[in-house]
């Protein structure tokens, strides 16, 4: 097992109270494999992938879980042992709004370099650095040149560039491809592909659009308010999907064929004021009484399929 | 490319905003130098006069003659500053004087025996950017790494010494404090040098004389610093949360970078524009004040100076040190730009 | 926002300084006669005082200084005599002076004030071991301040010398009369060190005339003095900083609100106009901005007569730019938000735009920074002032401090001379900072807020 999330909670602190964030979250992700976790805003998908780099800070805190990467908890480690033992040369991360992710006044180059320098890469630098952008399908010139002298697209690319660069086991993508035109996203879910084949890298990828997710996981997982609701191979979760929340995602996925666009009426409960029950019995069609007193358990549906809903 | 046009721009602008000012300065001003080049003239001629009377047995002119060319030498004098021409080349003509540093004679004030106002400033002026450039370099210096480690620990105890800082800051005159130093650290405790450039005499030997003037500096830059230092301290100490809070940072954590190099690597250079930016009002802020610092520890510079002309009424002195304070600060301001520039690839490559 | 600001500890601090402030100044008002600037300047009004005397209660730390006492004689009694058909009158009044001090006074001095015309006046000085020393002032004058170095007082001490001693002198410096009032009697009476004790002072006025007399003062005029000491002439620096408060108030609130007012219309309208207007504007507060304030001042200072308003109004012409530039980041920062782009395109009046979006964001900064641009206005008046170039006939702390830099306070170590004036402009600049601090904690979450 590459990753292991057990029972995650993390919980910001707000005047309002607690914002519970991610309360309760299992998620594994095996070697090789790619794995989806899709939810609509705010359900706390950057917070689990921050979450598993260690990158909680205040008003954000680690309540209570585990975090296990290839079998050791890395909430255990020394934050000087994980620093330099697991950020970037054994996780790496390619932020939402990666864009923003360089530092605006060194060239691209540079901090590809320095990523090289800290993980203590054994080669050359500037070649290295070349083979990444023709990774990406970048001009090595490139590299070059200042974050504010690339298009966003290409900053992207860049940002997947230097995730590489130390030729890591387990990369997160979160929504690496927003903002970006379908062009691009589709190179850039190419190259994920790409990447997996040649180097067998794990992949944890969050995105919104599951069109695009169910071409490229392995399986998913399905957020609801800091909860699982729903998890399965791709397969289960795209074709035949249990959880009415994740029937109503689906839903809106707008095709050539649909006339309307289903969306889901309402909207999330506020994180630091949840109520009883299933949290997502106030929009769910098919609600009944016991959803708004007792929250529903993961439960298997079937083989590798579990969804958390009373219906079933 | 780029950064050259930014400094070819940023050149016409600021000799634009040089000619603006000083038009400015020189309208405003107006009334007394004309009472200056009045007055020059009639002492010039009277000292011409003089002369000539006490060479009138070598070339036998008789008193109508002198006094003739005495008044030609007077009228020749104030045709120089076109003073009887229209406003439009009076104006021209004597500003463009003042910009080329011809201040004339002074009153009364002397420097090596020379009355030139251009030799008597160009004696103080030294000194003054000597105390002046080592008091700011040590303030940036010391201001930034203050600045750095108080946002490091930011929500802690530093916060609570921010108002103190800042009221230090905007409300204590570096004067005063040099006031307080002599009285303390020179006169009570007789630890350091109080007055002058100097000890007199100076001693001889160019290192027994460099530490002798290093020593004469201490409590001068002290008390600029102690004035200055908090709340350029505080400035870089918000600047640099402000940045703290950028996407950038996070990812260069996710990198694995350790603490101290995204801070004094990213953050910092990342800040350092702003930083600069913040640093020349600093600067043009504490100049004033360190002027007047001058004056108290008898040090012979600019603000020394002014004093001195302030009390015998020494106006074309004060009329030269306005100008010429005027070019230096739109220099340094200048400079603290293309700093600016340079620090900030945005601006050194060019957007296009 | 006012909620939020007496919450804060520094705010509440700054207000009850600034309380402090307002009463003292209105003190100023009651306490100082309106001429009191003139007073100030004229030497004569302190002859009465010590020079250069520190605090009184430097005493309490062990310093040897005697204070400064001032005895009013009042209660006059009288009676009248009748002599060979005339008829005279004998006012008299006494008094008991404690004296403690180890150190001899600086001056002693009589000041008879009274209408009629009196023959003498006999002053009885008598010490605490008994013995006293007798001094007559002939026809003396109304108002007039007799002193130890007046011969009427050198006469009764040479007297009362000749008595411990059987010596004869009559050039007494004014030491020697000040030992001979106050060392231990006996044949060493001029090298003693004071007698402490009670001493007593009666006065006699004769007069063939009817004579009222008013409180006399009896003045011992001591090595320290009140809660500040004095200067070289004398003059209270407690009263010369009260003197200076109101006019320290006074600019600095009137530079820091019209410099922020200019500065924030200034800066909030280029912001708001963006483009090439910003850009010009943006170049006239430069063109302002590299204007080197203090000769600028001096040179201006050599034209016109300052008078407050006058140096006001030029600081405020110089200062605008730096409000300038924060407006200007303001109104760039509200202008970016959407709603205000929505707002344009859909045809709302730019006057209304302005009004809706870049005001309630301006005037709040205009607040804080018109608070926290008081203590700078406070600080370059009083700067100029200690440069002499100040506005003229005001009692200043920067003029105050200019004396004292003159007189090389700081090398002779008057250091209550130096201390108290610029501890005056930090106290009065302290309350501003504070407030002003406390309000842009409050507003700027409220500004940058997206
Ligand atoms: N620093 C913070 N302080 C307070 N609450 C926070 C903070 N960061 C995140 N949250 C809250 O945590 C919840 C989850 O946020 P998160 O960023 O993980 O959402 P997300 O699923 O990634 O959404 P999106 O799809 O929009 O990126 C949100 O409700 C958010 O309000
Ligand atoms: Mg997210």
């Amino acid at each position: 097992m590459m990753l292991s999330v057990e029972d995650l909670r993390v919980y910001f602190s707000s005047p309002r109270g607690d914002v519970k964030a991610l309360d309760g979250v299992d998620l594994q992700v095996s070697e090789g494999e790619v794995v989806g976790l899709a939810g609509e805003s705010g359900c706390g998908k950057s917070t689990l992938s921050l979450a598993i780099s260690r990158l909680i800070y205040p008003p954000g805190r680690i309540e209570s879980g585990k975090i296990l990467f290839q079998g050791n908890d890395i909430l255990k480690m020394g934050p000087n042992e994980f620093r330099a033992g697991y950020r970037w040369k054994k996780i790496a991360m390619i932020f939402q709004g990666s864009m923003n992710g360089f530092t605006p006044v060194f060239t691209i180059g540079e901090q590809i370099e320095e990523v090289l320098e800290i993980h203590q890469y054994a080669g050359d630098f500037a070649s290295r650095t070349k083979d990444l952008m023709k990774m990406v399908e970048l001009d090595p010139v490139i590299a070059e040149r200042y974050p504010h002298e690339l298009s966003g697209g290409q900053k992207q690319r860049a940002f997947i560039a230097m995730a590489l660069a130390v030729d890591p086991p387990f990369l997160i993508a979160d929504e690496p491809t927003t903002a970006l035109d379908v062009v691009t996203q589709v190179n850039i879910m190419n190259l994920l592909k790409r990447l997996r084949k040649e180097k067998g890298i794990s992949i944890l990828i969050i995105t919104h659009d599951l069109a695009l997710l169910s071409e490229i996981v392995d399986r998913a997982y399905i957020l609801y308010a800091g909860r699982m609701a729903e998890l399965g191979t791709a397969e289960q979760i795209f074709k035949e999907p249990k959880h009415p929340y994740t029937q109503g995602l689906i839903g809106s996925i707008p095709t050539l064929q649909s006339t309307k666009i289903e969306g889901i009426a309402g909207f999330m409960p506020d994180l630091a004021n949840l109520p009883p029950g299933c949290k997502f019995a106030q929009r769910c069609p098919y609600a009944m009484q016991v959803c708004g007193k007792e929250e529903p358990l993961l439960k298997e549906t079937k083989e590798g399929q579990r969804v958390a809903c009373w219906l079933y | 490319m780029g950064f050259g046009r930014f400094v070819l721009t940023k050149a016409v602008s600021y000799f634009l905003v040089l000619m603006a000012t000083v038009s400015i300065l020189y309208l405003a001003t107006y009334r007394v130098i004309q009472k200056v080049i009045t007055s020059s003239a009639a002492a010039l001629g009277e000292e011409y006069k003089q002369n000539l009377l006490r060479s009138t047995h070598l070339s036998g002119l008789t008193p109508t003659q002198v006094q003739v060319l005495v008044t030609d030498f007077e009228k020749s004098y104030l045709a120089q500053f076109a003073f009887s021409q229209p406003l439009p080349v009076k104006f021209s003509v004597q500003i463009f004087r003042l910009l080329t540093l011809n201040f004339g004679q002074s009153y009364v004030l002397k420097w090596n025996g020379s009355q030139s106002v251009n030799v008597i400033i160009a004696g103080y002026l030294p000194n003054t950017i000597l105390l002046f450039t080592t008091a700011t370099l040590i303030l940036i210096a010391l201001g930034t790494i203050i600045g750095l480690l108080a946002a490091r620990s930011a929500g802690s105890g530093w916060d609570r010494v921010v108002p103190i800082i800042a009221v230090v800051h905007s409300s204590l005159p570096a004067w005063w404090l040099g006031f307080l130093l002599i009285a303390g650290l020179g006169y009570d405790l007789n630890l350091l040098p109080t007055q002058g450039l100097t000890s007199v005499p100076a001693p001889t030997g160019a290192l027994a004389y460099a530490l002798n003037v290093g020593e004469h500096m201490v409590l001068p830059v002290l008390s600029i610093l102690i004035v200055g230092l908090g709340g350029f301290a505080y400035v870089v100490r918000s600047l640099v949360i402000s940045t703290m809070g950028e996407d950038f940072v996070l990812t260069a954590r996710a990198r694995g970078l350790p603490e101290s190099r995204i801070l004094f690597r990213h953050i910092l250079r990342t800040a350092s524009p702003a930083i600069t930016t913040q640093a020349i009002l600093a600067i043009t802020g504490s100049f004033g004040g360190a002027l007047v610092t001058e004056i108290v520890f008898n040090w012979p510079g600019i603000g020394l100076l002014t004093y001195m002309a302030i009390f015998s009424n020494d106006l074309p002195v004060i009329i030269g040190i306005t100008f010429v304070l005027t070019i230096i600060l739109l220099v340094g301001l200048f400079i603290g730009e293309l700093v600016y520039g340079l620090l900030d690839p945005r601006i050194r490559v060019g957007n296009e | 926002m006012w909620k939020e600001l007496l919450k804060s500890r520094s705010a509440l601090l700054g207000i009850a300084i600034l309380a402090v402030l307002a009463i003292l100044t209105v003190y100023s008002f009651v306490a100082l006669p309106s001429n009191f600037s003139l007073t100030w300047q004229n030497g004569e009004a302190w002859e009465l005082y010590p020079v250069d005397a520190p605090p009184q209660w430097v005493s309490l730390f062990g310093v040897n200084t005697a204070a400064t006492v001032t005895t009013n004689l009042t209660g006059w009694t009288s009676q009248t005599y009748s002599v060979g058909g005339s008829n005279f009158s004998v006012y008299s009044a006494s008094t008991t002076i404690k004296w403690s001090s180890k150190a001899f006074p600086q001056e002693v001095a009589f000041v008879p004030t009274y209408s009629g015309a009196p023959s003498t006046i006999t002053l009885t000085w008598t010490k605490p071991q008994g013995g006293s020393i007798t001094v007559s002032l002939a026809e003396p004058a109304s108002g007039e301040a007799y002193e130890a170095q007046s011969p009427d007082f050198v006469s009764g001490a040479s007297q009362y010398i000749l008595n411990q001693t059987g010596e004869y002198q009559t050039q007494l410096s004014k030491g020697q009369v000040i030992s001979t009032f106050f060392g231990q009697p006996g044949p060493g009476i001029l090298s003693s060190s004071p007698a402490q004790g009670t001493y007593s002072l009666s006065v006699q006025v004769l007069s063939s005339g009817a004579v009222t007399m008013s409180g006399s003062p009896f003045v011992i005029v001591g090595t320290s003095y009140g809660l500040m000491g004095t200067d070289s002439q004398g003059r209270p620096i407690d009263l010369g900083l009260l003197a200076g408060l109101p006019n320290a108030l006074e600019v600095g609130f009137l530079v820091s609100i019209i410099s922020v007012v200019v500065g924030i219309v200034f800066g909030g309208l280029s912001g708001y106009f963006g483009a090439r207007k910003d850009s010009l504007m943006q170049w006239v507060a430069l063109v302002i901005l590299a204007m080197p304030a203090l000769p600028f001042l001096v040179v201006i200072s050599f034209t016109t007569r300052l008078s407050i308003l006058v140096e006001v109004l030029l600081i405020a012409a110089l200062s605008w730019p730096f409000y300038a530039i924060i407006a200007r980041t303001v109104a760039l920062s509200v202008k970016s938000q959407t709603f205000v782009e929505a707002d344009k395109a859909m045809g709302v009046p730019s006057y209304r735009v302005f009004a809706s979006h870049f005001m309630p964001r301006l005037v709040p900064v205009t607040v804080a920074y018109t608070v926290l641009g008081i203590p700078g206005g406070i600080l370059l008046a009083e700067t100029l002032s200690f440069i002499g170039v100040g506005p003229v006939n005001l009692v200043t702390w920067g003029g105050i401090l200019d004396a004292a830099f003159v007189s090389q306070a700081a090398v002779f170590g008057f250091w209550w001379w130096v201390v108290f004036p610029g501890l005056m402009i930090i106290i009065s600049a302290l309350p501003f900072v504070m407030l002003g601090f406390a309000l842009e904690r409050i507003i700027a979450p409220r500004v940058s807020a997206k």
